[in-house]
Order: structure tokens, then sequence, then C-alpha cells
């Protein structure tokens, strides 16, 4: 975290350095939350049922900075600390995945195909540098759109399963009844994200907006040879803020 | 977004077909049937009697797994003189698992030598089988299966029960050893897997739900056993832990337990598991070892136990197959509750059951 304040701190004086030689240069503090979820691209014919999904609270705030360089466009960087996460509960069928002690390696493990109820708890904290093109016209609105890379700093990615049964390795391998079996996957969780994000700013004074982003990770929220979930996951997340301009 | 996202979870897919190709049920006419079926992953196996059919044409039933399919044919005549195999395929069409149907006209042996082994397919483990005029007797069962699932070794030696080349008579023994399950066995509270042999079969589904239930226990008996005889030798692992795999308190050493019951079966409670064996009013004797603590010198001991009657036997149902037998060997007592050493390690060989 002093790290960020350092930064934040630099950008600071950059702006005020910059404001110094017209208004170009804008810089904004924001702070929000973020609504969605770690999903698959379309739902697998596995999940059967999702009997509860549950946002939680996963605040931001985001220290922005804002260039424009022509009457109607600009562009908008800025430093985000994020959090992104979500609990659900989905009723599977044939669901490959594997059963783990937290902080196991994988040798000590059970993977197959479980039938039950599986509860599954993400929340990610992410250092994000965003990168847009905002679109200004004479209204209160601001359009952006651009993309985003994150860093991991915190994470965690872990569940249960239970109500059903394993079947070892295979659909037709030695079934077992599972009461409640947890996993934890946070280890395999990418340490960069990257992805693409349109929002918009509304104006509601001179220096009071609030804004709606809304992003999806281009990048699986798992690494690369991650195989304990037979489907990728991408963080989509919609992200509602109250936004201060200073000028 | 949030619409997105409730859009996204409103498109659940029509649920895929199934994978799974499970025998689920055996059924053959009642008079046919000594005891009901036992179903393993693989195999499904039926003491008959063979005076009630002819064996070179038995049409069992099979009731599978919604929508797949079964060869041969459930209800066509079958030639069970050996065991037969069925190949279920299932209804995805992608996943098959064939499965050996036996059914064994003649009864037990009352003799056991362990010098018969095969390798399980599902976990790569040993099972002991006895050979009956000719006829393959899948009659002894361990909790190997459970700890395939739970310990990440694979090799056959690696398993609780297993053979040993160390043998009083012949070329094998049985060898039973407490062995760790690791640290996903200790997650779920079973810290330890003792080595077990017993006749009767047991049911994986229920090792991490209900291990008790897991083990059961019987095969039909049509003569009155008067002793247990065998002989046995025993290493202690040591003290005793408990299933969170702390040591117990006041400190003890780890035995071994072997014992024989004979039981009365019916209809509603045909076989005898881990949780009643030993208690169960349908429980007519029981030949147990006094003491199970370590065999002296490096050499086989023998045993002898006497059965001890609590009630009669009736000699027209013992004819008429009402009755079964259980033996069981265990490297750890307390093993079927997860108290143990591990280490500990029994040694089985040449057991016969001496009847009137």
């Amino acid at each position: 975290m002093k790290r960020l304040h350092l930064l934040l701190l630099l950008l600071a004086i950059a702006l005020d350095t910059a404001a110094q030689n017209g208004k170009k240069i804008s810089f904004n503090a924001r702070a929000g939350v973020s609504i969605g979820a770690a999903a698959p691209a379309g739902i697998p014919a596995s999940i059967r049922k999702i009997e509860s999904y549950k946002p939680g609270f996963q605040p931001s705030l985001e220290a922005g900075l804002g260039y424009r360089f022509s009457t109607h466009f600009g562009f908008a960087t800025g430093l985000r600390w994020e959090q992104k996460g979500m609990t659900t509960d989905a009723r599977v069928k044939a669901y490959y995945t594997t059963f783990n002690e937290a902080g196991n390696d994988r040798h000590e493990s059970v993977t197959g195909y479980f039938t039950g109820r599986v509860k599954t708890r993400v929340r990610s904290s992410y250092l994000t540098l965003p990168l847009h093109l905002t679109y200004h016209n004479n209204s209160s609105f601001t359009f952006k759109a651009g993309g985003f890379v994150s860093l991991l700093l915190d994470n965690r990615f872990e569940g249960d399963a239970r109500d059903g049964y394993i079947r070892n390795e295979t659909p037709v391998g030695e079934r077992e009844d599972i009461d409640a079996a947890s996993y934890d996957f946070s280890e395999h969780v990418r340490k960069i994200n990257a992805g693409v994000e349109i929002g918009t700013d509304y104006r509601i004074n001179s220096g009071l907006f609030a804004s709606a982003n809304l992003n999806y990770a281009l990048t699986p929220l798992m690494e690369p040879g991650f195989r304990s979930i037979d489907f990728g996951m991408h963080h989509i997340y919609l992200n509602l803020g109250i936004g201060y301009r200073f000028h | 977004m949030l619409g997105t996202f409730l859009t996204v979870s409103g498109c659940i897919k029509p649920e895929a077909e199934n994978m799974e190709a499970d025998i689920l049920v055996m059924t053959l006419p009642d008079s046919v049937l000594i005891s009901p079926p036992s179903i393993t992953n693989t195999s499904v196996t039926a003491f008959v009697n063979f005076s009630k059919l002819n064996i070179k044409a038995v049409a069992p039933q099979f009731s599978i797994t919604e929508g797949a399919s079964i060869q041969p044919a459930s209800g066509t005549p079958q030639d069970f003189s050996k065991p037969v195999i069925y190949t279920v395929t299932s209804q995805d069409g992608h996943w098959t698992k064939q499965y050996r149907v036996s059914l064994l006209q003649n009864l037990a042996p009352d003799n056991f030598m362990f010098e018969n082994w095969t390798v399980n397919p599902d976990g790569n483990y040993y099972v002991p089988y006895e050979v009956v005029e000719a006829e393959h007797q899948n009659i002894w069962a361990s909790g190997n299966s459970g700890f395939s699932l739970i310990a990440p070794e694979k090799q056959p030696e690696a398993y609780p029960t297993q053979r040993s080349t160390d043998a009083e008579q012949g070329q094998y023994a049985a060898y039973l050893e407490t062995k760790s399950t690791g640290a996903l066995g200790a997650l779920v509270g079973m810290p330890i897997a003792p080595g077990n042999l017993f006749l009767g079969s047991f049911d994986g589904a229920k090792a991490l739900t209900a291990p008790l239930e897991a083990t059961i226990f019987g095969v039909p008996f049509n003569k009155k056993p008067l002793r247990l005889t065998g002989f046995y030798k025993y290493v202690s692992g040591g003290p005793v832990t408990d299933k969170t795999g702390k040591p117990v308190t006041p400190e003890r050493q780890d035995v071994c337990d072997i014992y024989a019951v004979l039981f009365k079966a019916t209809a509603d409670k045909p076989f005898l598991n881990g949780a009643n064996v030993l208690t169960d009013p349908s429980v007519v004797a029981i030949a147990q070892l006094a003491s199970g603590t370590p065999t002296s010198g490096v050499g086989y001991q023998a045993f002898n136990l006497t059965f001890n009657y609590k009630s009669e036997v009736n000699q027209d149902d013992l004819a008429a197959f009402a009755y079964k037998i259980a033996i069981v060997f265990s490297s750890s007592k307390n093993g079927a509750v997860f108290e143990g050493a591990v280490g500990s390690k029994l040694y089985i060989d040449d057991v016969k059951i001496v009847t009137q």
C-alpha cells in the first residue's frame, strides 16, 4: 500500500504541473462497488440450477487522470484498487472438479465427476490500470471505452461440495458419496488479468459525477493448465460509483 | 450488467445425457437367490440355489442408469457356469463399463489358504478369491476401494490390504497393514486406514460418509461352525491415535482383531455391517481372539477360537441357507472408527472353519 500512496502522490504532482498548462488535463477520485461474477462464457450443461447468488460487498477506489486532445475526444487512465467477487451455490450434475485441502498439491486430492451441490466463493483484489478513449459531447454524459490490466494483490477461490457423490476420475469410476468436501483453488488464479471496459460518467455538478463501468476480463480467471474445473471462467463486473473531478 | 448476469444464469442448458453406466439392481426369482446380490462398481455376485435353476440358462434382469444400455440384454438367458461379462454403455454413448457377473452355485469354502489373488481394475489393489470346484468366488472384501479414493498411492503394495510371500503355508498369506491416508484423509476425519479383510463386500460409495456401513459382512453358510483356526503374526505400530490423528489418552498400544460371526439373516437385514456385526440380535455365535497383542518371535502363531453360541442353531434353517458367516481380520482393532497406529502389521494364513 505504501507504493500505492507514492504513485498517487506522483500522479497528483503530475496533474498539478499539467493543470498549470491549461484545462486539457483533469484529475478525479472515485469510489464504487462492483457486482458481477466469475462466470463461464455460457453456463455449462453440468450446472443444472443456480440456487443462490450473492454479489457481496466489492468496493473499489480509483484515482483517475483525463486528457482531452480534441473537442470531443480524450484519454483517461488512472490507478484503481478493486475487489471482485461473489458467492454462488449451484446444483450440478457430472461436474468435473477436484476436492483438495487448502494449500495441498494435487497429489492428495480426489478428482472426478461430482453430482450434488457446489458452493463457490471468489474474492480477488487487484491493482488495476485502466486506459480509455473518452467521448465528450454537450450533454452531461461522458462515454468511455477501452481496456484494463490488473495485478492480483490478494485472492481467495474456494468452496465446498455437499449432498452428492463423486465418480473417481471418470463418469464410470468408483462412486463415493460426499456429505461435505472442500476445495481451494486460490493458488491457481492468474496473477495478471486483462480485459475490456466500457462506461459512462454522468456529471451531477461541476465536481461530482456518477459513473457506471462494465468490464469483462479477456484472460481466463484461472492459470493456463488448470484442469480442475473444465470450463473457462472470466470476471464480468459492473462497477457503480461516485466521483469528484478536480479542475 | 446485473441483467446480463441474470440472463446468463437464466441460460441453463438442457440437461446433458447421463454419462454414468451403473448396474443398480440385479433381479432373479426369490426362490433362486440364497442371498441378495452384492454389487460393486465392476462386479455383481450372488449365491444361488443350484437345485432351483439351470445354470447354463439363467436370465437375470438388470436395472441400470437411466438411458444406459446393457449387453447382453437384460432378461436374456446366459450360461453362468462361469462369470458372464456384461457391458453397460452410458446414455450419451461415450462411457462404457464392464461388469463381471457371477452366480455362485457352491457355498463358500470352510478353509482359506490365501493363495489366489487378483488385482481389482478400479483401484489397482489386490483381492483374494477362492476357488470351489473350479468356480471363482470373490467373497473376500477389504476397505482398499475407500483407500484408493483418498490416498494418492496407486501401487498394489501401497494399499492396507495386500498379499505377502511371508507365508505359513503355500506361496502367499494375507497381509494387512494400517496406513496413513495423508492430508485428505485427515481432512475427512479418517487419518488412518486399517488393513482389513472380511467375508462380504465393501460399499465404496459409503466409505467417506458412513464407513461403518461400508463394510458389509456375511456369506451364506449351511454348517454349524465350532471353531475358527489359523495362523497369524502381528506387529503393533505402537501408540494408538484417534480420528483427529492425535494419540489417545491414556496411551495404549495398537492391537489386532480376528473374529468370526454366525448370524441369522432376514429379508430385512440380509447382512451385518461394521456398526452391528458383534452386537446385532441376529448374531448367533461369535469366535474372537481374546487379545490382539503382538505375537512373539518372528514366526507365525496358531489361533484356535471357539464359537460361543448365544442361541441354538435351527438345523432346518441352516440347511435352507438362512445363516451367514463373517470372518473379519483387522490390523487395528478399532480401525473401523479410525483409531489405530500406522505401521501395525497383521499376517494371516491357513484359516479354517471347523464345523460340526
